[in-house]
């Protein structure tokens, strides 16, 4: 039983099907590549695992419960956050002040403990800067913390999305093109990073137009097409699939 | 250096904080009135700021909690024979639940919609306080009366009462303060910055927001209370649309989302055409005027602002 199984899960807008029946698993602690030509309904599928899009028909099972149309806090709550595919942060903060937002959802204080200042809060605002500082150094952050987020560099604030979102402690990540629009040098540290969390346990469910690259990184791929799976496999049997290989370039 | 900075803007806030802690021995008569007077807008701005500044929700009904709070107080002195402080606190806790009640449809929307949605609001209680004259006594209510004193200390008069307003004033801030260097704060602001991505970061958005939004609410209704306790007559004219859009006003002028904009905003705003002696209809020219200005050239406010493209002088701004 994998950690996530996708029923039957549809989603129409209008009369387009952003998700048409799709049916699959995802391992615990695997990287599950997910790529398809555009507008396939790629970030469709992760809007309806993230609660986005509310489905008009199927289930997420996540670790044997089903999730589908909860709201996007709940979900994260349970354990699967993402990242963006345009790079989204909140810009007119600084970078640490990012990553403490993103430790909501593990700590607990509220209005009235703020105010009085009870020692759960204060323990929390202790806490929440030097785990958020941690963090930003396994991801090598550390020289930026103090600046905006809008006024990083761009493969820092790719690195920083991913930052937040492993700072809500998640078991499943998913990331939505995380190596959109930075150079292949940049790109290939950040896969590094993102190999470093599945070996520490992270499952990763990974969208990526990089062909070459989806294959080095994935265990497993899916791909889809018009909201539909059409085929699933190991990188080297996605490779040489005809659908898939129809799919991208077109019939004769 | 982290500490540096930190006693250079403690400096400036001490020093703010005696000045305005003598205020009543520096001035008398007119300025001292005038001044006090401003503090109610600085509880305006400072609650407002919750709301607007943190959550980043332009409300446009700030002045009918106040003017909720204003005449709740009033009313129950007037009609049930109460004493100051009990009607104080209890017309503050109906604000509250009001706020509460009336934000729970208005989280769930965005942007203009819930500044529409305020808007609306705000109008409905001033034609409902203006029109129920059985009850509100239409253009005005008298015979409220003031709060006399509390224990040993009697607030009579603006040297007394300034006191009073000043307590009041220091205690928004100390919520203020709290509330931005929390996880409470931290998710509002993530909501003012990007709602969606709030939620997808764990922030029960629309929870935050009805908090931030209630909390404010409450706050204008308790500076409603001791506004009524201070005139001891109130007009429809503290709940007005217009009044609302003037809170605002002085919260954008002076920064939404910092602390000194929204004591100073208000104070600026408020002293400005007040000691230029003009007419009461000119003033909506100057905040006319001081909005567009500040809107063009210092979108995040005066405080916001310098804070902003002047990273050496925030250090000195509180």
């Amino acid at each position: 039983m994998g950690i996530i199984e996708v029923n039957q899960l549809t989603k129409y807008f209008g009369g387009v099907a952003a998700a048409d029946g799709l049916e699959f698993q995802v391992e615990q602690g695997e990287i599950l590549g997910v790529i398809g030509p555009n507008g396939s309904g790629k970030t469709s599928l992760f809007n309806l695992i993230t609660g986005i899009y509310k489905p008009n028909h199927g289930e997420v099972i996540f670790e044997g419960k089903n999730i589908a149309g909860r709201k996007p806090y709940e979900i994260l709550k349970r354990g699967i956050a993402r990242t963006f595919q345009a790079t989204r942060l909140f810009s007119e903060i600084d970078v640490l002040h990012n990553v403490m937002i993103g430790f909501h959802s593990r700590t607990k204080s509220g209005f009235g403990g703020v105010l009085l200042g009870s020692r759960s809060a204060r323990k929390e605002e202790k806490e929440v800067p030097e785990k958020a500082r941690e963090l930003l150094h396994f991801m090598h952050l550390d020289h930026v913390k103090d600046k905006l987020a809008g006024n990083i560099t761009g493969a820092e604030q790719r690195r920083l999305m991913i930052t937040i979102a492993l700072a809500t402690d998640p078991r499943v990540l998913l990331l939505d093109e995380p190596t959109a629009g930075i150079s292949m040098e940049e790109a290939s540290e950040l896969l590094e990073l993102i190999m470093e969390t599945r070996n520490r346990g992270m499952t990763v469910l990974l969208i990526e137009h990089n062909m070459k690259v989806a294959m080095g990184i994935s265990d497993r791929m899916i791909v889809l097409n018009f909201g539909k799976k059409i085929a699933e496999g190991v990188p080297k049997e996605i490779a040489e699939n005809e659908d898939v290989i129809e799919a991208y370039l077109g019939r004769d | 250096m982290a500490k540096k900075v930190f006693s250079k803007k403690v400096l400036v806030a001490f020093i703010l904080f005696i000045f305005f802690a003598l205020v009543p021995f520096l001035f008398k008569g007119y300025y001292l009135t005038a001044l006090g007077m401003g503090l109610f807008y600085v509880l305006l701005g400072l609650s407002l700021n919750l709301v607007t500044g943190f959550a980043g929700s332009i409300s446009i009904c700030h002045g009918a909690f106040y003017g909720i709070g204003a005449y709740a107080c009033g009313l129950l002195i007037v009609k049930t024979g109460m004493t100051f402080w009990p009607a104080f606190v209890l017309g503050t806790v109906i604000t509250g639940i009001i706020s509460f009640l009336v934000g729970i449809p208005f989280v769930r929307t965005k942007g203009p919609y819930f500044a529409i949605g305020t808007l609306c609001f705000g109008a409905i209680v001033s034609l409902i306080i203006l029109n129920w004259v059985s009850l509100t006594g239409g253009i005005s209510l008298r015979g409220i009366t003031s709060p006399g004193g509390l224990g040993i200390v009697k607030f009579k008069g603006m040297t007394n009462y300034y006191y009073l307003l000043f307590a009041a004033v220091l205690l928004y801030i100390y919520i203020n303060h709290k509330l931005r260097n929390s996880r409470v704060g931290r998710a509002l602001i993530a909501i003012r910055e990007d709602e969606e991505l709030a939620e997808c970061t764990g922030v029960n958005t629309r929870w935050y927001k009805l908090l931030a939004f209630s909390v404010a609410g409450l706050l204008a209704g308790l500076a409603g209370g001791l506004y009524a306790g201070y005139m001891r007559a109130i007009d429809p004219g503290l709940a007005s649309i217009g009044h609302s859009f003037t809170i605002l006003a002085m919260l954008i002028v002076g920064g939404t989302g910092t602390i000194s904009g929204a004591i100073f905003g208000p104070l600026l705003l408020w002293l400005l055409p007040e000691f230029l002696m003009v007419a009461e209809d000119f003033r909506l020219i100057i905040y006319g005027v001081f909005l567009l200005l500040v809107i063009l050239f210092m979108p995040r406010g005066i405080a916001g602002q310098l804070k902003y493209s002047l990273p050496n002088i925030s250090k000195w701004i509180p």
